[in-house]
């Protein structure tokens, strides 16, 4: 009997290093994880380089947004959020930076979003998209003036374990707050542009 | 009389049309703002590329003391009475909840800085006055992004306030944030990517 309880003790321990384990991994001072996080790419555009105009407010107020694809989904994913916001900016000396685009609930099956995804607050496959700082439903394409600096436009995906009881008309605000506590990884991308 | 009101009103309307402008180059920028005259403020370090790869000796691979990097800034609004710095990885998501992981918070950098040496002390508080916060630990930790993982993007944020923070060195990054809110004339972005060589 007390064999088996020190087994029993034994295995709980093992499974929980494993869960301390899995989930330092996505941190940064984690030891030898299991597998590589996260990881958000595009075809249109390289990570850390600048971002092609076409995909900016050079081509006009509507550019298309870019292809989006993602990797190393981890477990227990039931839907994504993708934030893209500018850092550089503090509209209103206020600390929150530019919203260019914000969506949720976009289905865990997904493992990409198409190049020019549609204005439009729910999308056929259930994805609710939100109002960006200039007040339009969907992708605000990058705006910084041609004096420069680059501002650094960053994609941050975020894979959470459930989905978020939230409409259309939600802020940003309110839906990082949905998201407390149901973060299992995210993944980021980043292309500077100016005009 | 009419004619010296009309005048005045032109002169505020050119003037406010100045400030709105002006607030358009430093602040927004991102936002709809077309063809500022003036660049906004700009955050570069001669130790690594804006956009590029962070060189190991300033990450974790150079141990846990390794040095921060040298920053330099221009194009500093005129209204700056203070600057505060937070440097953060935004690929990590801390115990599930969408704040990310800080590795180096500085507030109340002298207005008149136009820069931070390499190698800052792990002090609380620096000789000119200021102050370190706890992020992973007091002052500069370098990144430590794991070989397996794909890069992380290490993000220097500078915030040039019309204000000081009446703020100790016990203040969290959100304490920050809070009192930093409605003091922003300025801001400035470094990134780089880091993740630690094969092993």
């Amino acid at each position: 009997m007390l064999k088996k309880t020190v087994a029993g003790g034994a295995i709980f321990l093992a499974v929980a290093f494993g869960a301390l384990l899995a989930q330092d991994k996505g941190k940064g001072g984690g030891r030898a994880p299991a597998g590589p996080g996260l990881t958000l790419t595009s075809p249109d555009l390289v990570d850390g380089g600048v971002i092609p105009d076409k995909f900016t407010q050079k081509a006009g107020p509507a550019a298309a947004s870019p292809k989006l694809e993602w990797t190393n989904v981890p477990n227990g994913v039931m839907s994504f959020a993708l934030l893209l916001h500018d850092p550089d900016a503090a509209p209103g000396k206020k600390t929150e930076d530019v919203t260019h685009w914000m969506m949720f609930n976009i289905p865990a099956s997904a493992r990409e979003l198409a190049a020019g995804i549609p204005a439009d607050a729910k999308l056929a496959d259930g994805t609710i998209q939100i109002k960006n700082t200039r007040g339009a439903v969907g992708f605000m394409g990058p705006g910084a003036g041609p004096a420069g600096p680059y501002h650094h436009y960053t994609f941050e995906l975020f894979a959470l374990d459930t989905k978020l009881d939230l409409g259309p008309d939600a802020t940003r605000a309110e839906v990082m707050k949905a998201m407390d506590g149901h973060v299992l990884a995210k993944g980021v991308l980043e292309g500077r542009f100016h005009q | 009389m009419k004619k010296k009101l009309i005048v005045s009103g032109a002169v505020l309307l050119a003037v406010s049309l100045g400030a709105a402008l002006a607030q358009d180059k430093g602040g927004k920028g991102g936002g709809g703002g077309r063809g500022p005259a003036v660049p906004g403020m700009a955050l570069s370090s001669p130790d690594f590329q804006d956009g590029g790869i962070i060189p190991d000796k300033f990450t974790q691979a150079a141990g846990a003391d390794a040095p921060s990097p040298k920053l330099e800034w221009t194009n500093v609004p005129m209204a700056t009475m203070s600057f505060v710095l937070i440097m953060h990885d935004p690929d990590n998501a801390s115990k599930k909840g969408p704040e990310d992981t800080l590795h180096w918070m500085v507030f109340n950098i002298p207005g008149t800085a136009r820069g931070l040496a390499g190698n800052q002390p792990l002090d609380p508080k620096l000789a000119d006055g200021s102050i370190q916060a706890r992020g992973i630990r007091v002052g500069y930790f370098g990144p430590g992004n794991q070989a397996i993982n794909p890069y992380h993007h290490y993000t220097w944020e500078l915030y040039a306030l019309d204000a000081m923070l009446t703020l100790g060195p016990d203040a969290s990054r959100a304490d920050v944030m809070g009192a930093m809110a409605g003091h922003v004339v300025g801001k400035a972005v470094l990134e780089a990517r880091f993740k630690r060589p094969a092993q």
